[in-house]
C-alpha cells in the first residue's frame, strides 16, 4: 500500500518540515524576549545600587567631615551590624589598610575596577562566602579620605544572581518546550495529514490497477481532504469514462470498418483477376466510391461522437430555441416521410430554450428523425414533439415502425449496436449512439420507450432562461 | 464520372495548389488538369506564398497544416499584401470553430479531409464565379433561360407562368441560380440552404430538389435543374 513519495518519512514530511520551522522561529521569538526582559532588569538592578552605594558613602563621608574620625569608626561598626541583614557591608581603614570598623573582609577583596566617579571606586567581586555560606558576587565602592584613610560599602548580589540563575533556567525550560512542541506536534499533524494523503494514494494506487473502476472512500467529515477525495473521484470517473470511449472506438473500429474496407479491397481484387470491358471497369469503381463515401461516413460519425464524448469540442454552448430548430429539422425531413407514404406530423409550439450547441441538436434531431423515417414502413406515422413540461424541455420522436424490444434499448445506445433484423438496412448504427452523445453533452437524459406500436425516444433538456429572440 | 463529364460551362482557371502530400497533391492535379484547369503544385508553405505572390492566379487551395508557413498564415499574409485570390482552406480540423477560424483567417471556403474530388470541385467552381460575377447588392433579379427570380418582390415566373414556392424552396433556388451553370454538391446545399454543418445519411437533400424540380421544370420541354450523378445537381439551360 506505501509506495512513491507517499512511503516517506514521518520526520521528512512537509508538515513536520513547516513545524519545526514555525517552533524555531517562535522559540527565537521568546528566547530574545527573555533575553531582553533579563537585560533591562540587570541595568536597573546595578543603577539602583550603584545609587545605595554612592549614598552610603556620602553619609559616612558627611559623618567623617563633620563629626571626626571616632564618629566614623562607630557609624561604621553600626551600620555594619545592622546591615548584615539586609546584606550591606561596610568597612573602614586607615591608611596603612588597617581595619578600623566594620567587615574585614571588605578591605581583603582584591575585585577588578568598574569605574571611578567623584572620587568613587566601584568594584565587582566573583564571589565571597556570604553568611549562609552560599557563595554569592558582591559589589562595593571606596572613598579615600582626605587623611588616606577608606570607607568600604558593599552589597551583595544575591537577588541580581538568583535572577540570573532563574533567567538562565527560564530559557531553557523554553528552548526545551518549544522543541519538544515542535518536534510532536510536527509529528503528530505530519501524522494526521500523511494518513490522509496515504489515503488517497493507496486509492489511486488502486484506480489505477483497476483501469480507474475503483474509486478513492470519501471521508465521512466534511473538510479539505473529503472536498479533495470528491473531486479526484470525478476525476477519476473522467478518466475511466474516457478510456472506455476509447476502448470503445477501437473496438468499433476493428468489427466494423473491418469489412466494408475487406468488401471493397475484394471488389477491387477480384475485377483485377482478368481483363474486362470498360464500362464494368466503369462500374466498379463507382461502386468502390460509394464504398469509400460509406466508409468515410462511418469515420466521420465515429470522430463525432468521440469528440462529443470527450467534451472538448470548443463549440460554445449559446440559447437555443428548440421550437425553431425542430421546426427547421421538420420542414427538411417532412417531405422525405411523405415520399415514403409516411403521415408527418409536427405542431410548431411556442418558444422553448436551452443551453446547447446548435450543430450538434441538430445533429441529433436529424439521427432521431432519419431513423424513424428509415424503419416505419409507408403507411406509418412520424411524430415530432417538442413541449415544456414543468422546469425540462422534451424532444419526442415518435413513429410506428418495428420499435426496439424493451431488453434492448440500452443496447440500442451503444456504438454499431444494430438489431439483427436491421442489419440489412443501410447504416452504420451510430445514429443513436451519437444522440447518446449530444444527449450527454447537454446533460440532457435520452430515453427509449415504446410507441406501441414502435419507438418514442425522448430528449429531456432543463431550461435555461433565454434572452426573447 | 468526374470533372471532364461535367455538365455546365466550367472556365478553365490558373490553380495554384499548396499540399505538402505529395500522392494527394498529384491526384488533385491531375483531376484539375482533367477538368480543363491549369494547375501548378508547391509543397510547402514559404514557397506557396512566394509564388502566390508573384503570379497571378484565379484560385488558391491551400491545405491548412503544412511545412514552414502555415496555411492561414500564408491567407493572412496574401490577404495583407491585398490580393483577394480565393482560396479553398483544406484541413484535417472539421470542427465548427476551425471551419470558422479557416473562414476568418480570409478563407472562402474551407472543406475537410477526407473529402470527395467531386466535392472540391464544385467548391472550387462556385468559388470561382463569385470571383467572376461579384454579386451586387443592387441585384434583385436571377434569370437563367426562361426562368425568372425576382428577390424583392419574392416572385419566381417560368416562361411568364408564376410558380409558388416554399420559403425553403425559394432560397434553394435563388442559391442554384446564383451558381448557374455550375455543380453544387449536396453539402454545400445543406451549409448554404440550412445552415447545417453535418452529412444525413438519408437522402433528404435529393427529396428537396425533386420537389423544386416538379415546381420549375414540370410541363417543360426544357428541363433546366440536372442532377449529376456522384457530384450534386446543376442549373443550366444547356444539357
Amino acid at each position: 500500500m506505501e509506495r512513491g513519495i507517499v512511503s516517506v518519512n514521518l520526520f521528512k514530511t512537509t508538515v513536520f518540515r513547516l513545524a519545526i520551522t514555525f517552533s524555531a522561529i517562535f522559540g527565537a521569538i521568546s528566547v530574545i524576549t527573555l533575553l531582553s526582559v533579563y537585560f533591562m532588569t540587570i541595568h536597573e538592578i546595578e543603577a539602583q545600587t550603584e545609587m545605595e552605594l554612592i549614598h552610603e558613602i556620602n553619609d559616612l563621608e558627611n559623618v567623617y567631615s563633620e563629626d571626626g574620625v571616632a564618629a566614623l569608626i562607630e557609624r561604621v561598626r553600626r551600620r555594619d551590624d545592622y546591615g548584615e541583614h539586609l546584606r550591606h557591608f561596610y568597612a573602614f581603614a586607615d591608611r596603612g589598610q588597617k581595619l578600623l570598623s566594620g567587615s574585614e573582609f571588605l578591605i581583603t577583596l582584591e575585585g577588578s575596577i568598574e569605574f571611578t566617579r567623584n572620587g568613587i571606586t566601584f568594584f565587582t567581586h566573583g564571589s565571597f562566602g556570604g553568611v549562609d555560606g552560599n557563595s554569592t558576587s558582591v559589589r562595593y565602592a571606596v572613598k579615600a579620605l582626605p587623611d588616606g584613610s577608606k570607607i568600604f560599602v558593599a552589597q551583595a548580589q544575591d537577588s541580581l544572581d538568583e535572577l540570573r540563575e532563574h533567567t538562565f533556567t527560564a530559557l531553557l525550560y523554553a528552548v526545551m518546550i518549544t522543541v519538544f512542541l515542535a518536534v510532536f506536534v510536527g509529528a503528530y499533524m505530519g501524522r494526521v495529514v500523511l494518513s490522509h494523503i496515504q489515503r488517497i494514494d493507496a486509492g489511486m494506487e488502486n484506480a489505477i490497477n483497476t483501469d480507474f473502476k475503483e474509486n478513492l472512500p470519501v471521508p465521512v467529515k466534511y473538510d479539505e481532504f473529503q472536498a479533495l477525495t470528491i473531486k479526484l473521484n470525478a476525476m477519476l470517473a473522467r478518466i475511466e469514462s474516457l478510456i472506455q470511449g476509447m476502448r470503445q472506438v477501437t473496438d468499433n473500429i476493428a468489427h466494423d470498418l473491418r469489412s466494408p474496407l475487406n468488401r471493397l479491397r475484394s471488389r477491387l481484387e477480384v475485377t483485377l483477376l482478368q481483363q474486362r470491358e470498360t464500362d464494368e471497369y466503369k462500374q466498379v469503381m463507382e461502386k468502390a466510391v460509394a464504398d469509400c463515401d460509406q466508409l468515410l461516413r462511418t469515420f466521420n460519425s465515429l470522430l463525432s461522437i468521440a469528440q462529443l464524448e470527450s467534451g472538448v469540442s470548443r463549440d460554445k454552448k449559446e440559447p437555443i430555441d428548440l421550437a425553431n430548430l425542430a421546426d427547421e429539422l421538420a420542414e427538411l425531413y417532412e417531405v422525405v416521410a411523405e415520399e415514403k407514404g409516411l403521415e408527418f406530423v409536427w405542431r410548431k409550439p411556442e418558444p422553448i430554450c436551452i443551453f446547447g450547441v446548435r450543430q450538434s441538436l441538430a445533429q441529433a434531431i436529424n439521427n432521431l428523425l432519419e431513423n424513424a423515417i428509415k424503419y416505419t414502413p409507408s403507411g406509418g406515422r412520424i411524430e415530432l414533439l417538442v413541449r415544456q413540461v414543468g422546469n425540462e424541455a422534451i424532444v419526442t420522436v415518435n413513429d410506428t415502425g418495428s420499435g426496439i424490444p424493451a431488453e434492448f434499448r440500452e443496447k440500442a445506445l451503444q456504438r454499431f449496436q444494430r438489431l439483427d433484423s436491421s442489419r440489412t438496412e443501410s447504416g452504420s448504427g451510430l445514429g443513436l449512439s451519437l444522440v447518446s452523445a449530444v444527449a450527454k453533452l447537454h446533460n440532457a437524459k435520452l430515453v427509449l420507450d415504446d410507441n406501441a406500436p414502435g419507438l418514442s425516444v425522448k430528449l429531456i433538456f432543463s431550461l435555461c432562461s433565454c434572452p426573447s429572440t | 464520372m468526374f470533372g471532364t463529364a461535367y455538365l455546365g460551362d466550367t472556365v478553365s482557371m490558373h490553380i495554384l495548389v499548396i499540399e505538402d502530400d505529395r500522392d494527394a497533391a498529384a491526384y488533385m492535379v491531375k483531376g484539375l488538369t482533367e477538368s480543363g484547369h491549369v494547375v501548378e503544385h508547391v509543397a510547402n508553405g514559404n514557397d506557396g506564398l512566394g509564388q502566390a505572390l508573384t503570379s497571378d492566379f484565379d484560385m488558391m487551395v491551400v491545405d491548412r497544416m503544412l511545412p514552414g508557413l502555415d496555411g492561414l498564415s500564408i491567407i493572412a499574409a496574401l490577404r495583407a499584401a491585398k490580393r483577394s485570390t480565393p482560396v479553398l482552406i483544406l484541413s484535417a480540423l472539421g470542427e465548427v470553430d476551425d471551419r470558422v477560424d479557416g473562414l476568418r483567417a480570409g478563407g472562402d471556403d474551407y472543406l475537410t479531409k477526407p473529402y470527395a474530388f467531386s466535392e472540391l470541385l464544385a467548391r472550387i467552381d462556385a468559388l470561382s464565379r463569385r470571383r467572376q460575377q461579384p454579386e451586387s447588392p443592387g441585384t434583385s433579379k436571377l434569370k437563367v433561360f426562361d426562368l425568372e427570380m425576382d428577390l424583392v418582390k419574392h416572385k419566381v415566373v417560368r416562361d411568364g407562368k408564376s410558380i409558388s414556392l416554399q420559403p425553403r424552396e425559394f432560397r434553394l433556388l435563388e442559391y442554384l441560380m446564383r451558381h448557374k451553370g455550375q455543380v453544387v454538391s449536396r453539402t454545400m446545399l445543406l451549409e448554404q440552404v440550412w445552415d447545417y454543418n453535418f452529412d444525413p445519411q438519408t437522402n433528404v437533400i435529393d427529396v428537396h430538389i425533386s420537389r423544386l424540380r416538379n415546381k420549375i421544370d414540370k410541363d417543360h420541354s426544357k428541363p433546366l435543374l440536372h442532377t449529376v450523378r456522384g457530384a450534386g445537381y446543376c442549373l443550366s439551360e444547356s444539357v
